[in-house]
């Protein structure tokens, strides 16, 4: 399902405002920011393919064909079925985003949008995900704050340590007393990330066993912060279908972080109260710098979770333990930081004693990086990391060299290689990559960003796999028009 | 009589301040004419009388032996009196002799060499300051020492219109100014000390580094001069980083020092230095940042922040950010607008941001097999993923006649371990229905897909519609 084509050349328009010399909205009462994002992607995607099994030597239930092709013959079936990389297709997605504030409505009242439009051009379109759907209303809300409260109502979306949840309704925040937050949201559930309703065209489109009834979501968070240097949090997540023969989610995750000095101790801990079982478990500890080293541990307990209106759950997954340790040595200059990191992964058992082939059950990485700068407006930037782990390893290195051009630019190049192997399949040879990207503050408040990296797969052995030799770019701009409330107008700074 | 000797003393030593002076433009070989001059009154009268035109001798008297037949002849000409902001009047010392009751004498100031005792008459130089202390005793150990009350002898520069910029450039340079913090400390505590800065300094000097020149009274009781404007040309700012500023987790705990003072805040920063980082802000920061003066083009640069936010946030900052922000440690809105985390986690298409490195599609897999990522966090698995996977070939079609995990001849009786361990991973490719093939009491083949420890009733009581899928009949016993 496309948009009309006028709300293309919308999108494209809105891309390009930026260009538009909007000094003043009006009663210094609206602010408009704005990315415009195109990107440009090659893929040779998989396409499934058959072959007579007369033409194909060998026994077994996978057979390989003259021109290296995996294949799989079932006893009886007159073909072989497999894969292999189709053509090279490209697409170009363009991406805008408008984020509108208005505000000078009243004490206190404020009223916000969040807009996204996207389309996509070149050979197949429909590659990026979602670029039929023209128009996104990320967030649409209206706001009433005082230095105690603040409450919305709209569309609106929250994060917190339970991730990203959107939906359509009422949230409120209070402060109390100093350091405390007390924070809560009611209403129509959204799909994580996509903006509309469980049981909208988005899930139906990719899912047969898709949600039939809308989701109600109720949230609510306690923060603490009782001194700089303590922090507390709990929150709880519930999300019930809308005829209330079951939920669809209930969480709850509490966690803190003391700080001492330099170091730091966080925990935090989540668990899904539907499966009875903690999703995460987590214990960091980051030690003062000790003679330009800081050393950070971490032990870590990881279950995936899945929404109960999915299947998954009951198919029993199971997570992992997880080790960390990362060490950082900084010159006290700043102008060397190197940094080496190991982790140990080992899963739980699976109960599955029937089977027959040995699947890896741990994982390891060992990684080490390191940023030097020479000079006030060069950095070297190195790394190179190993991982082994259950499904997939991967062996994989960097370096870039980034030149800043006084205080507004900069231009970096850089180099990569990377090798993968999957468990489940056969992949073989080793991508070698060159890009180079930049960017460029063009005024006080907007700020152009480019890169453009060429992709080469090696030695990639028989043609199963799939073929990474490709050309990626993307060129961004962002910029902001309109008054800034509560805040003299500076430069774009970290955004 | 006894205070009359060290003024006397200080008399002479200010007259051989001049005739020291002399030589810094016209050097007279004074030694060279030993013995023919008996007193130092004979040529420089008019430090006596205080006839500026008579400090000097006449040139033509000169001639009296150089006339060409006797001496070569000269052509000599005094520099006149050297340009100087020290304001002294030697007639005033005139009834002043040596502490000792001595005849003071110009050699008392004067001698080239005071430790050769006595001094060769004529081996002259320019008076020690000093000397001036003998009398004129206050704090300080020494000329140019912390302390010192410049103005008993001087006048301030900007005053003192004679002086040449390139003696202005020249002049000493006070050991204390080289001590350990003094540019963080040298504000002056009290009007003497006040005093004291504008005998060699004009407000120009102080408008180099401090962006608030126009709100500090000292500065602003400072004149400008165009002198000391011209040498500051070309110099660069100084802001040493302040002891409090290098005390741990100073990043994080300097707002409540702004709020109570952001007065000293200004001293090196602007409202750049702030809306650096603090992008929205709250009521507080608003606040500081209000009282902070603007950039001005031309002026004092103020100290640059403009890569603050590396300091603050290490480069792995990205991956634990999380518990800082969920529990409120750092109060991120104060810096962030919104917009800042919804380029990532609104991420319903891959990243507006550079969340994910550039190559980070082709090895994404890992990711999600360690679920080191946690994408669930901010995309829908079920429609993100398969979405992409769809279009690339890679998600399943339903058939399970087609060769795809090729790596694992064996695939059916594995993939129960392999889902197990990785089921995120394989809802990123399968629909349920994929599964339900099999595993449904209905309509599959009825496997039991539910593992060691499976809390059906749990699951059940939570949403029993799911239990539907596969089960016709629930195995609960319930309706």
């Amino acid at each position: 399902m496309r948009g009309p084509r006028a709300l293309r050349w919308a999108v494209l328009a809105l891309s390009l405002a930026w260009t538009t010399p909007i000094d003043d909205l009006g009663a210094q009462s609206v602010r408009v920011s704005g990315s415009s994002g195109l990107q440009y992607i090659e893929v040779r995607p998989f396409m499934r393919d058959s072959v007579a099994a007369g033409e194909v030597g060998g026994s077994g239930l996978l057979r390989q064909t003259a021109d290296g092709h995996i294949v799989r013959c079932v006893t009886g079936d007159a073909f072989c079925r497999g894969t292999r990389p189709a053509g090279k297709v490209s697409t170009i997605p363009a991406v805008q985003d408008l984020e509108v504030s208005a505000w000078g409505l009243g004490e206190g009242i404020q009223a916000f949008a969040h807009l996204r439009g996207r389309t996509a051009w070149g050979g197949n379109p429909d590659l990026w995900p979602r670029a039929n759907e023209t128009l996104d209303v990320l967030a649409a809300y209206g706001e009433f704050s005082r230095e105690r409260y603040r409450i919305r109502a709209g569309r609106q979306w929250t994060t917190s340590g339970l991730g990203f949840y959107n939906f359509d309704g009422v949230s409120a925040l209070v402060r109390p007393i100093p350091g405390l937050v007390v924070e809560g949201g009611a209403g129509r559930s959204l799909v994580r990330g996509l903006n509309e309703p469980r049981t909208g065209s988005a899930l139906e489109a990719i899912e047969e066993l898709a949600p039939n009834e809308p989701g109600l979501m109720l949230t609510g968070q306690v923060r603490y912060r009782p001194s700089q240097r303590l922090s507390l949090a709990a929150l709880y997540h519930r999300d019930v279908r809308d005829d209330r023969a079951g939920l669809y989610a209930e969480l709850a995750r509490a966690e803190g972080l003391m700080r001492f000095g330099d170091g730091s101790i966080e925990a935090s801990m989540e668990r899904d109260l539907a499966g009875g079982q903690f999703n995460e478990a987590r214990l960091r500890l980051r030690a003062p710098p000790f003679r330009a080293t800081s050393i950070a541990a971490e032990v870590r307990r990881y279950r995936p979770y899945f929404e109960l209106w999915t299947i998954w759950g009951a198919f029993s997954p199971v997570g992992f333990d997880e080790g960390r340790l990362d060490l950082t040595w900084a010159r006290p200059t700043g102008d060397l930081i190197v940094r080496g990191e190991a982790t140990y992964r080992n899963y739980d058992d699976t109960g599955m004693e029937t089977s027959p082939g040995s699947l890896r059950t741990n994982g390891w990485g060992l990684g080490a990086s390191a940023s030097w700068s020479p000079r006030d407006h060069w950095r070297v930037d190195g790394g190179y990391r190993m991982e082994v782990g259950f499904g997939a390893a991967r062996s994989e290195g960097h370096v870039g060299v980034l030149r800043r051009i006084g205080p507004d630019s900069h231009v970096a190049v850089r180099g990569l290689a990377f090798q993968r192997l999957y468990e489940f399949r056969l992949d073989h040879g080793v991508v070698v990559g060159m890009g180079a990207e930049g960017a460029h503050r063009i005024t006080d408040r907007s700020r152009i960003v480019g890169s453009l990296t060429a992709y080469r797969h090696l030695d990639q052995g028989d043609t199963s796999g799939m073929d990474w030799t490709q050309l990626r770019g993307s060129l961004r701009v962002r910029w902001t028009v309109g008054a800034e409330p509560g805040v003299p107008t500076g430069p774009e700074g970290v955004r | 009589m006894r205070r009359v000797l060290p003024a006397l003393a200080v008399f002479l030593l200010a007259a051989a301040t001049v005739l020291g002076a002399l030589q810094d433009t016209e050097e007279f070989p004074h030694e060279a004419h030993e013995g023919l001059f008996p007193l130092c009154e004979g040529c420089h009268v008019g430090i006596v009388t205080g006839e500026e035109a008579r400090l000097f001798p006449d040139p033509a008297s000169c001639a009296e032996c150089h006339d060409g037949t006797r001496q070569e002849p000269v052509d000599w000409e005094p520099a006149g009196p050297r340009a100087s902001n020290l304001e002294f009047f030697h007639p005033l010392h005139e009834d002043f002799v040596g502490l000792d009751g001595s005849s003071a004498t110009c050699q008392n100031c004067h001698a080239a060499d005071q430790i050769v005792t006595p001094a060769p008459r004529m081996a002259v130089s320019a008076a020690a300051p000093e000397s001036c202390l003998e009398c004129h005793v206050h704090e300080a150990p020494a000329h140019l020492s912390p302390g010192a009350e410049c103005s008993v002898c001087h006048i301030p520069l900007t005053e003192a219109a004679r002086i040449p910029t390139e003696r202005i450039a020249l002049f000493p340079w006070p050991d204390s100014h080289d001590a350990p913090g003094f540019i963080s400390e040298h504000a002056p505590g009290t009007p003497l000390e006040e005093i004291s800065c504008g005998i060699c300094h004009a407000s120009n000097t102080c408008e180099r580094c401090h962006v608030n020149a126009d709100r500090l009274e000292p500065i602003m009781r400072l004149a400008s001069d165009p002198r000391v404007a011209e040498l500051e040309v070309g110099k660069v700012a100084e802001y040493p980083v302040p002891e409090s500023h290098l005390a741990s987790g100073w990043s994080w705990d300097h707002g409540s020092s702004a709020l109570a003072g952001p007065a000293q805040c200004s001293t090196c920063h602007t409202r750049p230095s702030c809306t650096e980082c603090h992008i929205e802000g709250g009521p507080q920061s608003a606040a500081v940042i209000a009282a902070l003066p603007d950039p001005v083009p031309g002026g004092a640069p103020g100290v640059d922040l403009s890569h603050a936010g590396e300091i603050l946030h290490p480069f792995d900052f990205d991956e634990r950010h999380a518990t800082f922000a969920a529990t409120g440690a750092l109060q991120c809105t104060e810096c962030h607008s919104q917009q800042y985390c919804s380029d990532c986690h609104t991420a319903a298409e891959a990243s507006t941001r550079e969340f994910h490195p550039d190559n980070f599609l082709q090895r994404h897999a890992l990711e999600v097999f360690a679920g080191g990522s946690n994408c669930q966090s901010c995309h829908s698995t079920e429609a993100f993923c398969r979405d992409c996977h769809e279009q690339t070939g890679l998600a399943s079609e339903g058939r399970l006649n087609v060769a795809f995990h090729t790596a694992q001849p064996m695939w059916i009786l594995t993939h129960g371990q392999a889902a197990r361990i990785g089921l995120e991973s394989c809802a990123s490719c399968h629909q349920q229905t994929d599964c339900l093939a099999c595993h449904s009491t209905f309509l599959g083949r009825g496997v039991n897909p539910h593992g060691p420890g499976f809390d059906a009733e749990g699951m059940a009581a939570r949403n029993r519609v799911t239990c539907r899928w596969c089960h016709l009949d629930d195995p609960l016993g319930g309706s």
